[in-house]
């Protein structure tokens, strides 16, 4: 095996795939300057690509080997190893036709240069010391980011926000740790009942630690997935209604899927940057009907993982939709409801609001009518309201959005509870500091301190071709 | 001394091996050497001195126990003649469980040296011979040096292919008391002026380091009444696992030690006369070993202390020395026996040796492969304090691996290398060589990443089976190992599947034991689990509880347990879960360890590494990630991209 690294030139389309008014072509490689030099005709006043000066563009024709133009495109030039990949590197702004695209890649591979792989340009940067392992991570989660939130979570991190989080924990275990291989190192003189009790106590805060940053992991996870709002009610109380009204104030829509009444309607929009995911349920009734059956089904699944479940009450069937949501709120018990009184017009003397008052005096209830803006308002701040008190938009929590992390803090506990529970059992000392340790071992993989192979080898090829 | 054709040059003997000095570390090398084949030939300086303890007078102790334990299971001789010449034992750290658990033998010191003697010259192959090495004879052909042999002080030439350094303490040696300076090897020995110099010319990098040892006294003279105490263990337990197998086996003597303190007046006495320490007026150049810190320099480092202990140690059944532990000093002799009116029962101290501080050469241990062959030198072994080591543990351990190593590389075969999640000695040779040391390096506990499984009570099973493959141990230990391991795991077995029912008499033992009472039946392996119950109480329950007795004490095919294997059996159900926990992590480690690194990687293409960790991976060349990832200087940064580079390489290659 020839143990040497060679980079060859790699070539992919770095915008989306699909019409566009334009494309980007990204271009890296020892020997990308001649290639572009040779397929790229300067239009008048504009300099060569051999001669262009870092960090420029140029408009000319791109053409292929005959010399016949493909299109008319704008060049820009980086320099090793000042570019994105720490090569030489060409961005190719051509006109967004799939066929444009196509003809320019294909002219590029007829000159010998290569597909880019997923992440490859990524790969590159990271080989040529552009950024570090967490660095790329946090990267990753930039481009997977679908909202305002996730993002500046992402690039929190990409700032070692995380990071300085738990170099902290890590060096308060570390304390730990040296006054324990002192009481195991040197016989006679630091092992005393206190420095026992206070061993116990450290660790025990440090667990309580790594229980608050996991409860951020909940809403890490919201800022990822969406905040799991579920509409629910009676057939016919108006939640198509209602979820078309909440998206129709919001433009906003990031993606929705069709569905018929008697599926569940999913929807994803952004309220203040906020991720929300609705589900619109198909009404809670025990049903004969084979599909709608299935229907009802799934709505109790979606009821049982919603960060928050609007019950939408009906005034005109009030006895069998109050039963229902009793028997919801028994179901379950830790779910958090918004209760909404609908059809307000059939309702002129409220009664229904009235009515879920009376049996639920705790619980903050609204009214809506169908197309008033006012009471979507008030909907969308309530939710907002819940939002926040989910704890999802508060900003000095340590915010844990990448399963990794969490998985790392997860085993992190794990190993400090063993180490508590030895002390706990009465058992020696070695065992206590060899769980110390592996907690410590945790963190430093977490941090990158130290090098997790995985990581390593899975990393790039999470990214996405052109990146 | 180069020299130009190897075949023509007039040498007087042909060996495969030669080991210089043999301290700890050259006997066991010679040792293992000629045992696997190889033709060799010992130097020492004196041949009555030998396997010398010029410092403390005991073998073992926190993690230097372990690698005794080590040392015995690959098949050394540390481990026996330190059973053979025990004259006090004692488990230290018993209280803090089976991972740190230390034995630590006090020696019959001379009984020792003699017995090793007689090893020596029992040994076939082995030749035992009294000279001072000079000159180290090399060739060099394509720019790689290449070991040739030795030439002695009176001009014999004697040839040899490999080289083995365990020179100890005594390259270019001075002895430092007070104002007086001269050369000396320690216990006045010679020291070895002219070996340095063909280091140098071989380009070796050299360094400087700085021990020192305390006073002997004649016992008559100390007043042990004001003392206290330090009576021997009532039970011993040998370091071999062959004695581990023997009835009869006991220390043969069970000498006291006796403690006493240092105190104010004493901290007065050296703060008043800091003037008059070679250490702190700057005569020593030489770097010393913080662990193992002078009086003056515990005084000056912890001015918090109060007291300090000094301990009188036996030098042996032959002897009226005692060995004053903790008195070690570079001072005037009128300040050691101004220091000594300070500290009760030593007021009126008769000094037998004074104590006395050593500066010495030895080779950066960073110039060498995880073999202990030099990186820089063909055939060129190294092992012990040349390498930075302190301790008689620590270098009769890298003395065995080199020994094993040269023979294996005149076998052809590829070296043999322990990891850290494998042995101490695995750390011990990793930290020389990966991470280089500043100091004397002594091993302690808390270097070892995974001491839950790097017990003394495992070694043989950790490493036995790889002295069976390289034929260091003999038939009978390998099938006495082997019956061991049968009947660990027999009964491991045996009580993970041995259930007891929930019945009246489990909730009597579970309440008399004081652990909560079971709710179903539970296997015996599961009552041991509780913290509160040891597998001598399972007696209590178990239906067919295995006997304890020693090998042949039985009649042929009744199972039974010897009292090690009961402590093995013991320690791998009752940790079960955290050892699990630490297999965990080795798992982890291991990953990074075997990925190897080709020998012929080229770091200057990959400009993603720091310029720093460059230049140091490419002097060194690691083995393995996991290796490169230990060298100051390297960053994890610079590991995940080696990372990255390295499965690239391989995705080309397929």
């Amino acid at each position: 095996m020839d143990a040497v690294l060679a980079f060859d030139n790699i070539a992919a389309l770095s915008t989306p795939p699909g019409t566009s008014g334009i494309a980007v072509i990204r271009l890296s490689g020892p020997t990308v300057v001649s290639i572009c030099d040779q397929a790229f005709q300067p239009a008048a006043s504009f300099p060569r690509a051999a001669e262009m000066q870092p960090y420029t563009m140029a408009l000319g024709t791109f053409c292929d080997r005959e010399g016949r133009g493909l299109d008319q495109v704008i060049l820009s030039a980086y320099r090793a190893p000042h570019s994105y990949t720490g090569e030489d590197l060409f961005e190719i702004s051509c006109h967004g036709g799939t066929a444009v695209r196509r003809s320019i890649l294909e002219s590029l591979f007829e000159r010998g240069v290569r597909p880019a792989d997923p992440g490859e340009f990524s790969k590159r940067a990271f080989l040529n010391g552009k950024m570090d392992l967490m660095q790329a991570e946090a990267v990753m989660d930039l481009i997977h980011a679908e909202s305002r939130l996730q993002q500046q979570t992402a690039l929190a991190e990409v700032g070692g926000a995380l990071s300085r989080a738990l170099s902290e924990l890590s060096e308060r275990l570390y304390g730990v740790e040296a006054a324990l291989e002192m009481m195991l190192e040197f016989p006679d003189e630091e092992d005393r009942p206190e420095a026992r009790e206070r061993l116990r106590e450290n660790t025990a805060a440090l667990v309580t630690e790594l229980d608050f940053a996991l409860a951020g992991w909940k809403q890490g996870r919201i800022l990822r997935d969406g905040f799991r709002l579920v509409i629910a009610g009676r057939p016919n109380a108006g939640k198509s209604s209602l979820l078309n009204e909440l998206l129709g104030e919001e433009r906003a829509i990031v993606s929705g899927r069709e569905g018929t009444t008697r599926d569940t309607v999913e929807a994803l929009m952004e309220i203040e940057g906020i991720p929300l995911l609705i589900t619109d349920t198909a009404g809670l009734r025990d049903s004969e009907d084979e599909l709608e059956a299935e229907g009802v089904s799934r709505a109790r699944r979606a009821a049982e993982n919603a960060d928050l479940i609007l019950w939408l009450h009906d005034p005109t069937q009030a006895e069998a939709s109050l039963a229902e949501l009793a028997s919801m709120k028994e179901a379950l018990p830790q779910a958090d409801f918004l209760l909404l009184s609908g059809k307000a017009d059939l309702d002129p003397s409220h009664q229904g609001l009235e009515d879920l008052r009376q049996a639920w005096p705790e619980s903050q209830i609204l009214s809506w009518q169908k197309g008033e803006a006012s009471a979507i308002q008030a909907l969308r701040e309530a939710i907002l309201a819940r939002y926040e008190a989910a704890g999802a938009g508060s900003q000095n929590r340590l915010l844990i959005h990448n399963l990794r992390h969490k998985r790392g803090l997860e085993e992190a506990k794990k190993h400090l509870e063993l180490a508590l529970k030895s002390m706990d059992d009465g058992l020696t000392l070695d065992l206590t500091a060899a769980m110390l340790r592996a907690a410590q071992e945790d963190f430093a993989e977490l941090t990158g301190r130290e090098v997790s192979a995985e990581l390593a080898d899975q990393i790039f090829s999470r990214f996405c071709v052109g990146k | 001394m180069r020299i130009e054709s190897p075949g023509k040059f007039p040498f007087d003997e042909r060996y495969d091996l030669i080991v210089v000095g043999a301290g700890h570390a050259g006997c066991e090398a010679a040792i293992a050497a000629a045992r696997l084949g190889l033709r060799t030939l010992l130097f020492t300086l004196n041949l009555d001195s030998l396997a010398n303890m010029p410092c403390n007078p005991n073998i073992g102790g926190t993690a230097k126990g372990q690698l005794v334990r080590e040392i015995d299971a690959l098949g050394g001789v540390m481990g026996l003649l330190a059973d053979r010449h025990c004259i006090q034992f004692r488990m230290l750290n018993r209280s803090k469980g089976p991972a740190v658990l230390a034995p630590r033998a006090q020696q019959d010191r001379t009984a020792y040296q003699r017995e090793m003697k007689k090893l020596l010259e029992a040994q076939p192959l082995l030749s035992l011979k009294q000279a001072e090495v000079c000159d180290l004879l090399w060739s060099e052909e394509d720019g790689r040096k290449k070991m040739e042999g030795v030439v002695t002080r009176l001009g014999l030439r004697y040839a040899a292919p490999r080289v083995l350094l365990a020179t100890g303490t005594f390259l270019r040696s001075k002895v430092i008391v007070g104002d007086a300076l001269y050369s000396s090897g320690p216990d006045g020995l010679p020291s070895a002026e002219q070996l340095s110099a063909s280091l140098r010319e071989l380009e070796l990098p050299l360094k400087r380091f700085k021990t020192g040892t305390p006073p002997r006294f004649h016992s008559r003279s100390l007043d042990f009444s004001v003392m206290q105490c330090q009576e021997a263990d009532e039970t011993a337990a040998p370091f071999s696992y062959a004695n581990d197998e023997r009835p009869d086996w006991r220390p043969k003597a069970a000498l006291p030690c006796y403690l006493s303190w240092s105190g104010p007046e004493s901290r007065e006495l050296i703060v008043n006369n800091l003037d008059r320490s070679p250490l702190y007026s700057g005569k020593i150049e030489g770097i010393g070993p913080r662990y193992c810190p002078s009086f003056e320099d515990k005084i000056v480092k912890f001015p918090s202390h109060e007291r300090h202990h000094i301990f009188m140690e036996p030098t042996g059944l032959d002897t009226c020395e005692i060995y004053a532990s903790g008195l070690s000093s570079s001072m005037p002799v009128d300040v050691q026996q101004a220091l000594c009116k300070t500290i009760p029962g030593l007021e009126n101290a008769e000094f037998m040796r004074v104590a006395y501080a050593i500066e010495y050469d030895l080779v950066d241990p960073t110039s060498l492969q995880l073999s202990l062959e030099s990186r820089l030198v063909q055939g060129l072994y190294c092992a012990g304090q040349i390498n930075g080591s302190s301790g008689y543990e620590e270098a009769a351990a890298q003395g065995l691996l080199a020994g094993i190593n040269a023979a294996l590389s005149a076998r052809g075969e590829d070296p043999l290398i322990l990891d850290r999640s494998q042995a101490y000695i695995g750390v011990l040779i990793d930290d020389l060589v990966t991470k280089g040391t500043d100091e004397p390096y002594r091993m302690m506990s808390s270097r070892a990443e995974y001491r839950l499984l790097l017990r003394q009570d495992n070694a043989d099973r950790r490493l036995s089976p790889l002295a069976v493959h390289l034929g260091l141990l003999s038939p009978e230990r390998a099938a006495a190992f082997s019956a061991k391991m049968q009947r660990v795991d027999r009964e491991i077995a045996r009580l993970k599947t041995t259930r007891i029912p929930a019945d009246e008499a489990l909730s009597r033992f579970m309440l008399k034991h004081g652990t909560a009472l079971p709710q179903n039946s539970l296997t015996l392996a599961e009552c041991l689990r509780r913290p509160e119950i040891h597998l001598d109480d399972l007696a209590e329950i178990d239906p067919l509880p295995t006997l304890t007795a020693y090998p042949g004490q039985l009649s042929e095919g009744t199972p039974f347990l010897t009292p090690a294997d009961r402590f093995a059996v013991e320690v791998e159900i009752k940790y079960e879960g955290y050892i699990r926990v630490e297999e965990e992590r080795i798992a982890r480690f291991v990953k990074l360890e075997k990925r190897r690194i080709p020998e012929n990687f080229d770091y200057s293409r990959l400009s993603g590494l720091k310029a720093e960790a460059q230049q140091k991976l490419m002097a060194r060349r690691p083995r393995s990630v996991g290796q490169a990832s230990r060298i100051s200087g390297v960053n994890p940064a610079d590991i995940s991209v080696l990372l990255v580079a390295l499965k690239e390489i391989e995705n080309d290659g397929e």
